[in-house]
């Protein structure tokens, strides 16, 4: 087996990075995998939205809410994970809290409540997986190398009638 | 319009509780795909691969919820 190449920092991607915490996916849209990046945004996209259909935006909140002495105003740690998914959650929080104080949010409640918050946190943690990808992506990895064209293979048939 | 597509935000769907259990499988899925679409060199056996590390994560969180159960019951009973 192969011992696994050692990272080359020269090839580390940090604005393809900052790209894809900006919009998931981004990041590897700019070093010129459109394919994966559309696929990689669809998917993370696809699921903090879900997680707003589903519990509301209410599940975007920095703080815990919960009654009762030592809870109130507490950071919520899921809010770490969803934060991930894009600096824009920042924006939702305060569209949030507006909401809330005209008193225009449903809570939800329950298991919606807690599938709504997980969803919205995992899209964060996948963006996380895929930010650290892109900083990496070509570093660690050894080009491979390409397939032969037909031309290519032809040429060299060429050369070799010529040399005998 | 855009009011009316915003207010779907802002109530959830509560609705959905007595199947909760369900959408554990669109996460499983957006999962698979992210990872898949890390991992694999050729995309064209995305859709493959990703139904097949769904169908993993679903049998396993399956498998344990099992084995957690009966270690409930046994210990509770």
């Amino acid at each position: 087996m192969n011992p696994r190449p050692k990272p080359n920092p020269s090839e580390w991607r940090p604005i393809a990075a900052v790209c894809g915490w900006l919009v998931p996916g981004l990041g590897h849209i700019v070093i010129g995998e459109k394919k994966r990046g559309l696929i990689i945004m669809a998917a993370i996209l696809g699921l903090f939205v879900a997680g707003l259909l589903i519990g509301g935006v209410e599940v975007i909140n920095s703080h815990v809410i919960q009654p009762g002495p030592g809870h109130d105003g507490k950071w919520n740690l899921w809010f770490f994970a969803q934060v991930m998914v894009s600096p824009a959650v920042f924006v939702l929080e305060v569209v949030r809290d507006l909401l809330v104080n005209e008193n225009k949010l449903t809570p939800a409640i329950g298991r919606i409540h807690e599938i709504g918050t997980l969803y919205c946190a995992m899209a964060g943690m996948l963006n996380l997986l895929v930010v650290i990808d892109v900083v990496y992506r070509g570093s660690t990895r050894k080009a491979e190398p390409a397939e032969p064209t037909e031309s290519a293979l032809q040429g060299r048939i060429v050369t070799r009638e010529n040399a005998s | 319009m855009t009011r009316a597509l915003a207010g779907i935000f802002f109530e959830p769907i509560n609705g959905l509780e007595p199947y909760w259990m369900w959408l554990i499988v669109p996460l499983a899925a957006a999962i698979a795909v992210v990872y898949k679409a890390l991992k694999l060199a050729d995309l064209n056996k995305l859709v493959y691969e990703s139904a097949r590390l769904t169908l993993v994560i679903v049998a396993f969180m399956a498998a344990a919820a099992v084995v957690l159960f009966a270690v409930v019951e046994a210990f509770t009973r």
